[in-house]
């Protein structure tokens, strides 16, 4: 079965998940117009290095091809699978570059921006960015689904693997710490 | 860090709004990497579907056995062919006995167009 590009807007990601198992061709490249941007987005909030969250995505999406034969539709949602793969891989990816276990390593004590926050245009975007990263690793995690992605508190509970409770506690916190960090640097961002 | 921060939620709140709008963009590389990898790996999962699905002939060719079939049937219909048209004594030789005035008689008949269908059905039974 071979369906056009556009009609494929109206299916769900489930649905088109299926119709790439079954050879359509088309289906690959919508699921990718859906998915690969917020993955991408969210990759390379976590990593810092768009080349790093590029790989990071691609390798996302091929383990999704890969079980896609195996996917049972109604279960969990395709981009909430999705996002937790991405999730994992940047956390593989970051404790290998820090050599620490980031859940358990202390919330660190400000300091002055990276020299990637630098490159950034905005300094406000750059400020936000470097605050995110004062964040203990869950506390970022869950910021960044919350109110960056845009994913509900169910949705980012099946990611982290965590109670629902528990993601409105870290979101809550995440915020909070957030205001903090950047109260420090108020006056130089004119917040 | 002590006390409460001085950053609203609003303030917060556009802040992730400007993150949004100044998303990295998938670049086409990393869309042609990916749907590489897609192409590459339903082939693995459907080879059938991805070869494209079977036409009306092959379908009628397998419907009926196969090209060995297909020989068979073709070899008959010549067969059958050539029996129709081949002159009746290289046929059935055994016609060729005591009747052969009478069929004689009836070829010609037939040849001229004066025997109707019924009429060997006639000439058969006497």
């Amino acid at each position: 079965m071979e369906m056009a590009f556009d009609q494929m807007s109206e299916l769900s990601d489930d649905a088109l998940l299926v119709l790439y198992a079954n050879g359509d061709p088309q289906a690959a490249a919508s699921l990718t117009a859906r998915l690969a941007p917020r993955l991408l987005s969210f990759c390379a909030r976590l990593l810092r290095d768009v080349a790093e969250a590029e790989d990071v995505v691609q390798e996302t999406m091929l383990r999704l091809w890969r079980m896609a034969p195996d996917w049972e539709q109604g279960g969990a949602k395709v981009s909430t699978w999705a996002f937790r793969v991405a999730r994992n891989l940047c956390t593989d990816r970051l404790r290998k570059k820090k050599g620490v276990d980031l859940d358990s390593a202390p919330e660190p004590i400000d300091e002055a921006p990276g020299a990637e926050a630098q490159l950034i245009a905005s300094d406000r975007l750059a400020a936000l960015d470097w605050a995110l990263d004062q964040l203990p690793e869950r506390q970022r995690q869950a910021v960044v689904l919350r109110h960056i992605e845009g994913l509900s508190n169910p949705e980012i509970a099946e990611i982290l693997d965590i109670s629902v409770e528990a993601v409105e506690s870290l979101t809550a916190r995440g915020k909070r710490a957030l205001a903090g960090h950047l109260s420090s640097r108020k006056e130089e961002l004119g917040l | 860090m002590t006390g409460k921060p001085d950053i609203s939620d609003e303030r917060l709140q556009s802040l992730f709004d400007e993150v949004r709008k100044n998303r990295p963009e998938v670049s086409d590389s990393l869309y042609a990497r990916i749907l590489h990898d897609a192409g590459v790996v339903q082939k693995d999962v459907v080879p059938e579907q991805v070869t494209g699905a079977p036409g009306v002939l092959s379908s009628m060719l397998r419907a009926i056995g196969g090209w060995g079939s297909l020989g068979g049937m073709v070899a008959a219909a010549a067969a059958g062919i050539w029996i129709g048209f081949s002159n009746p004594t290289l046929v059935a030789p055994s016609l060729e006995s005591d009747n052969t005035v009478q069929n004689s008689e009836f070829f010609d008949d037939l040849a001229s167009g004066e025997l109707m269908f019924g009429d060997s059905l006639f000439f058969e039974e006497g």
